[in-house]
């Protein structure tokens, strides 16, 4: 370290010079995959009540406010998965892990429209390959933190799987 | 305008880098009022009440066009738009880094 920074740096413990932000994005540098899947799950669990559902009479107001509310919750955790991966792939990722990881775009790419299909789709197929989808984006951020990773069943009623980072 | 021309200004987050990296010091002269293109300033944000340490890329009619040396991971001109005179507060002149 320079000496001039040194010496800045024990006047700042006394007179707490101003920040200016170079990126301000705040706070900057948390970055986490898990809202993402989160997400996704929850796309999946509205699939499974949307079908469960479809069985009862649809002509009820009490189904049909149910299948409103279902479709809504499962519309908005598709947009959160897509912000969420996003928000990672355009804040956080570098050229550098796109060079490492060839994939890395089309796997972006892939979610977002997956996210955006099963959001048009009742079929939990949809919904299952966006969740295996975010996961593959799970298992590709940790991969760039040299963290490795491990899919476990999860204690959601969804019965799919996680990805965790192996800490 | 300020009182005294010079201040000191902690540089935090890495949208400067290589130039200026976090955790770097850099000096501001506040009551430059002539900015080139390629000068780095200190200025407002113009939603947010922080401040932040950018690049003028170019000058158009008037108002500057700024953007991080880090173009990677840097909110900016790009998003915000050019910015009116008034939001720059100084020119850096000098940096303590590394």
């Amino acid at each position: 370290m320079g000496i001039s920074k040194k010496i800045l740096g024990k006047m700042d413990r006394l007179l707490d010079f101003e920040v200016a932000y170079a990126h301000c994005d705040i706070p900057c540098g948390i970055y986490d995959p898990h809202a993402a899947q989160l997400a996704a799950h929850t796309v999946v669990r509205m699939d499974m009540l949307i079908a469960d559902l479809s069985k009862a009479d649809g002509a009820s107001p009490e189904t049909r406010n149910k299948m409103i509310r279902y479709v809504k919750v499962k519309e908005e955790h598709a947009e959160i998965c897509k912000h969420e991966v996003a928000v990672i792939w355009g804040d956080y990722m570098k050229p550098e892990h796109a060079k490492a990881n060839p994939e890395l775009h089309e796997l972006v790419w892939n979610t977002l429209k997956l996210a955006g299909k099963a959001k048009q789709s009742t079929d939990i197929k949809d919904a299952e390959a966006l969740l295996e989808s975010v996961q593959k984006f799970a298992e590709a951020f940790w991969k760039t933190k040299k963290i490795e990773t491990v899919r476990v069943k999860s204690f959601y009623p969804t019965e799919r799987t996680f990805v965790y980072p192996k800490v | 305008m300020a009182n005294f021309p010079l201040k000191i200004f902690k540089v935090a987050d890495r949208s400067m880098e290589p130039n200026i990296s976090e955790g770097d010091y850099v000096l501001a002269n506040l009551w430059s009022r002539r900015y080139s293109e390629g000068d780095i300033v200190v200025l407002r944000h113009p939603t947010k009440d922080i401040m932040l340490i950018k690049r003028i890329n170019r000058i158009e009619y008037g108002r500057y066009f700024v953007i991080g040396d880090n173009t990677e991971s840097s909110e900016d001109s790009r998003k915000f738009g050019a910015l009116d005179p008034a939001k720059i507060i100084g020119k850096v002149i000098w940096k303590a880094g590394n």
